[in-house]
């Protein structure tokens, strides 16, 4: 019995963009490459990488807002790939999403209580004063007060905003949350509040986060592995203190250089990295990175390199890591 | 040397019955050659501060007070009892300033070329051919092929549109560079090329160098001092270092311990409760007190100033500037 409640295989969503004349030449854009992770229960698997990598584009596939073109995707040891909206209703239950603008995501027109209940109306869960006791109950596990039920989502501030579509996250009781650049908008000192919550959450609950950012050291905080984007190919998997302390691949490298570390004593930035990180037009050939890499070499150009396991923890996609 | 000296500087934005005073009294100075950080949350007036200076404020926003004293050539020059003639004749040349969002700042109809080129035309008077030649230069040097000069802006990345920004800001070699978070929409590999070019052209030029973030990562990587706002004040002042080692204000304090650090992984963050207050009132006291932990009786009710708490590094605290509390910390 594998305890995984999360497995991808070779994952794969293509968008397809009509160019020229009448829309005569099809251009394929590749945003997530044969993408392939589990994530065990209780764990976090934190996703970086850069604008434009396919990070986003993943978690929205994962949780079928996008339909893959190639792969699977295994809920709890179901294959969710192909679910029917019928079975695909339950499985959402259990895997929600947490999204970067909170004030996107929630409708200025619904009260917190309605906001809260909703989901849980859907699914048809308790009776209407059933219902608004777990909706407070669910905003005082994320830190507000049940008097806050009558507001509306305007009369919050960002960071409060935030720990409402936690708490709607929560109303259903998943087992998988999916939080796609969840603290981006926010300021540093809620943004230190709001993942100490996600972490308080997942010890109470025995969540599993899918945590998604292009800030790396807020993902190594949340996260017990991190997995390493590059314009759609998952390039480098291991433990957080592996990734950040002694990185394998090139391109990780080249993020964590470029990061800009809150410590004055320890000036440099690095920018081996030249030029832009490119689009995806097309398949690659070769290696993703080839063309920015600082040890590339000829191989590097035809030969596309798969995942391999350089020990229990960790896993590079390079020719030439070691 | 002195370059540029805010002075109590007061900016008001009304809004029906309502005044939201974005800038409190914040006084500051900035020497040659320095490169000063601004640090605060979303709201504290450092992004005001910076449009003060650039008399970029427009209605229903007003300057109610302050002086903003701009040293050029040995003259002294209060910026906000200009004209608009003689305000053109510094804006842009003497001071320049680059902004968050380059799609915003250039205009979407003219070559990047055409708009560089403008610059030595108004402010040089040059002709429209060596205009031309001295901004394929200029491009050139912000690490853009001189081929892109009749390329639009949107045809450029996000990193490329801000190297053309800073090429437009030091067209006219500025004494005084302001950039309001000049790589807060880009990725981290750019933001390296990007903070990295600002640096370059501060050696070469010997210019100052104003950049507000609210990244506590490139102040310290950038910044010689820093001033930390909140709600419209600076409540602290001093050296990078010194606001990275030992801050003394209890708001910086918490800034510095919120930020998550590589190795950090199994600790708690600090976090500050509560939400920074609404400006619309005037505040009794220090704004900081609601929220802050060390706080005494005399904080509700009386406004702290900025006072040295060591050389060259001030806070405005009262239980900071209080000896005991300077001791316990030790």
């Amino acid at each position: 019995m594998s305890q995984a409640i999360l497995q991808i295989n070779q994952l794969t969503k293509i968008f397809t963009a009509r160019r020229g004349f009448f829309g005569t030449k099809k251009i394929e854009n590749v945003a997530v490459n044969e993408v392939s992770f589990e994530i065990q229960k209780g764990e976090t698997l934190g996703l970086v990488g850069e604008s434009g990598c396919g990070k986003s584009t993943l978690g929205l596939t994962i949780l079928r807002l996008y339909e893959a073109d190639h792969g699977s995707i295994l809920f709890d040891s179901k294959d969710i790939t192909t679910a029917d909206a019928q079975s695909l209703k339950l499985i959402r239950k259990e895997m929600q999403m947490i999204f970067q603008d909170p004030f996107a995501a929630l409708d200025p027109r619904l009260t917190i209580e309605q906001i809260l209940s909703e989901p849980l109306e859907i699914h048809q869960i308790g009776t209407k004063t059933e219902r608004t006791k777990i909706a407070a109950e669910l905003l005082e596990k994320v830190g507000l007060a049940s008097e806050d039920l009558t507001r509306f989502p305007s009369q919050f501030s960002g960071g409060q905003q935030q720990r409402i579509v936690i708490a709607r996250a929560l109303a259903l009781k998943p087992r998988l949350i999916i939080c796609d650049e969840p603290v981006s908008s926010l300021d540093v000192s809620v943004q230190a509040q709001i993942l100490n919550l996600l972490r308080d959450l997942q010890d109470e609950f025995g969540l599993s986060y899918l945590f998604i950012s292009h800030n790396l050291a807020v993902t190594a905080f949340m996260s017990h592995r991190i997995g390493v984007m590059y314009l759609g190919k998952l390039v480098e998997i291991g433990t957080s203190s592996q990734i950040t302390a002694a990185p394998r691949h090139p391109y990780t490298k080249e993020l964590l250089a470029a990061m800009p570390e809150p410590d004055p004593s320890k000036r440099e930035i690095n920018t081996q990295f030249k030029g832009e990180p490119d689009e995806i037009t097309e398949r690659p050939k070769g290696c993703v990175f080839y063309k920015h890499c600082q040890v590339a070499r000829e191989k590097c150009e035809t030969d596309q390199p798969k995942l391999r396991v350089m020990d229990k923890n960790s896993q590079v996609a390079c020719h030439f890591a070691d | 040397m002195i370059l540029l000296h805010v002075e109590n500087l007061q900016t008001q934005f009304k809004l029906g019955k309502e005044t939201i005073r974005a800038v409190n009294g914040v006084s500051f100075s900035i020497a040659e050659g320095e490169i000063l950080g601004i640090v605060g949350e979303s709201g504290c007036g450092k992004t005001v501060t910076s449009l003060s200076i650039m008399q970029l404020i427009e209605a229903p926003g007003h300057i109610m007070g302050g002086e903003v004293i701009f040293h050029d050539d040995g003259k002294q020059i209060d910026l906000l009892k200009l004209s608009d003639k003689e305000l053109e004749s510094i804006l842009g040349s003497r001071i320049a300033m680059i902004f968050q969002d380059p799609k915003t700042s250039l205009n979407p109809v003219l070559t990047i070329g055409f708009q560089i080129a403008e610059i030595f035309r108004v402010h040089r008077k040059l002709s429209k051919p060596d205009a031309r030649v001295k901004a394929i230069e200029l491009l050139t040097k912000v690490g853009i092929s001189g081929f892109r000069f009749d390329d639009y802006p949107h045809e450029f990345s996000g990193g490329m549109r801000q190297r053309v920004m800073i090429a437009m800001a030091i067209a006219c070699e500025p004494r005084l560079l302001i950039a309001d978070e000049p790589t807060t929409a880009l990725d981290v590999t750019i933001q390296a090329q990007i903070l990295n070019l600002i640096l370059k052209f501060k050696n070469e030029l010997g210019m100052s160098v104003i950049i507000i973030t609210h990244d506590l990562g490139v102040i310290a990587q950038l910044a010689d001092q820093v001033a930390v706002m909140y709600a419209g004040k600076i409540v602290e002042m001093a050296g990078v270092r010194d606001i990275f080692e030992r801050p003394q204000h209890p708001y910086t304090q918490a800034l510095v311990a919120s930020i998550p650090r590589i190795g950090f992984e199994g600790k708690r963050l600090t976090t500050i409760e509560g939400v920074p207050p609404r400006l619309h009132e005037p505040i009794s006291g220090c704004s900081f007190s609601p929220r802050c932990r060390v706080r005494i009786e005399n904080c509700a009710r009386e406004t702290p100033d900025l006072k040295e708490i060591f050389p060259q590094q001030s806070a405005a605290c009262f239980v900071a500037q209080s000896e005991t509390f300077s001791l316990s910390r030790s």
